[in-house]
């Protein structure tokens, strides 16, 4: 069973996929912009 | 410049994302397929014999500073002594295989063989130090292993190790008062979870632990394990669970990390840096560990890096030192490591590094 995310670690999961997810959208308008 | 610093963060996490996840697999799978009590009982506090052979298997795997720190997690929490386990930090960034012949290719062979002999007399100097404070220090633990059920909370867990490590030495036998006021519910928690047990006098004691050593040489560590023997896909599926308690554990530490990075990256301007380590001084030395302390430089960028500040006029030794500090020692991974070891372990830690980068910096001057 995959444990499941507790108090502060929902907030730092939120975090960590919130940067990840605006370099990916960054990396990605960069790369359009480009083109 | 919050924003600046936002971007710069997230530029950083996509770069040590997937070092991030290797290591995280690599952690995992030491603590689930690794018989560590075996390793353990050889390794005792951590002598020359284990501190060498952590810093030369750390020298050979190629891990960056920003994928060891779930390893050095998982090491610690399989009871590693802190000797080794720091010899392996140290070494691990600093040197690996490719590594070598990349430094050797692009900045000769004199810089490379500098990077071997420095890698190894730090990794085994700030072992050794360690190896001996600890024995020092009498943290004199009995050698117990608890069985968990993987699915116990980690602050339950942790609960679970302290009044374990207590219960282990004399008598064995523990009242609720003497073990810990005022949180019984909790006792009863870990009794139910069969981590704990209580007799008719109202006195805690561990029911099922495996005594290994009782001498000096013995630590206490809880593995979250329930059995030894696992087949192979039940491994593999208790390996992909530690990796992701893993996960969830340190991304309080890798979000910090990487803010700190971003932050690094707006305020430290490559070009006033330049004016600083050039010629053969002390002090050019000096501040080139500093840089390569506060830079961010994941093990492979350190060579081109190197590479531009000697091209600006770096000398020698300085190069060297960013060689063994840029890789090795880092204000972020240290953010990350704060999760893993106490303060005190970790300044001395990083003073010895810092100190060691100097050191051999000034050494390689002088040939």
């Amino acid at each position: 069973m995959f444990r499941k995310p507790a108090g502060r670690e929902w907030v730092c999961l939120g975090l960590a996929l919130v940067l990840y997810g605006s370099a990916v959208v960054f990396v990605l308008a960069r790369g359009l912009s480009l083109s | 410049m919050a924003w600046f610093v936002y971007i710069k963060g997230a530029a950083v996490l996509v770069e040590l994302f997937q070092y991030w996840v290797i290591g995280l697999l690599i952690a995992a799978a030491l603590v689930v397929f690794v018989p560590w009590e075996g390793v353990k009982r050889k390794m005792g506090y951590g002598g020359l014999r284990s501190t060498l052979a952590a810093t030369s298997a750390g020298a050979v795997i190629p891990i960056c500073s920003c994928g060891i720190v779930p390893v050095l997690a998982g090491m610690v929490e399989a009871g590693i002594p802190l000797g080794p386990t720091m010899a392996f930090l140290v070494a691990a960034p600093m040197l690996n295989v490719p590594a070598v012949f990349i430094t050797a290719g692009v900045l000769g062979w004199r810089l490379a063989i500098g990077r071997i002999i420095g890698t190894f007399a730090i990794a085994l100097s700030v072992g050794m130090v360690l190896s001996y404070w600890q024995r020092r220090e009498r943290l004199l633990r009995r050698f117990v292993r608890l069985s968990v059920t993987p699915h116990l909370p980690p602050d339950l867990r942790q609960f679970g190790f302290k009044v374990a490590t207590r219960l282990a030495g004399n008598p064995g036998k523990l009242s609720t008062q003497a073990l810990a006021p005022g949180q019984e519910e909790k006792l009863w928690q870990l009794g139910e979870a069969g981590v704990l047990d209580r007799d008719k006098g109202g006195m805690w004691f561990l029911p099922r632990t495996s005594r290994l050593g009782s001498g000096p040489t013995a630590a206490c560590f809880v593995l979250p394990t329930g059995d030894a023997s696992l087949g192979f896909l039940h491994g593999l599926r208790r390996l992909a669970e530690t990796a992701w308690d893993f996960f969830l554990q340190l991304n309080y530490y890798l979000v910090l990390a990487v803010l700190i990075a971003g932050a690094i990256k707006v305020l430290l301007p490559t070009q006033a840096v330049v004016g600083l380590v050039g010629g053969e001084s002390l002090n050019s030395v000096t501040v080139a560990s500093f840089v390569a302390v506060l830079a961010y430089v994941c093990t492979y960028v350190e060579v081109p890096t190197a590479l531009a500040l000697i091209q600006k006029g770096m000398g020698g030794g300085a190069t060297l030192a960013y060689l063994l500090g840029g890789p090795g020692l880092s204000l972020p991974s240290i953010g990350m490591l704060s999760g893993v070891f106490t303060p005190r372990v970790l300044a001395l830690y990083a003073g010895l590094s810092f100190v060691g980068c100097v050191v051999a910096g000034y050494v390689f001057n002088l040939f």
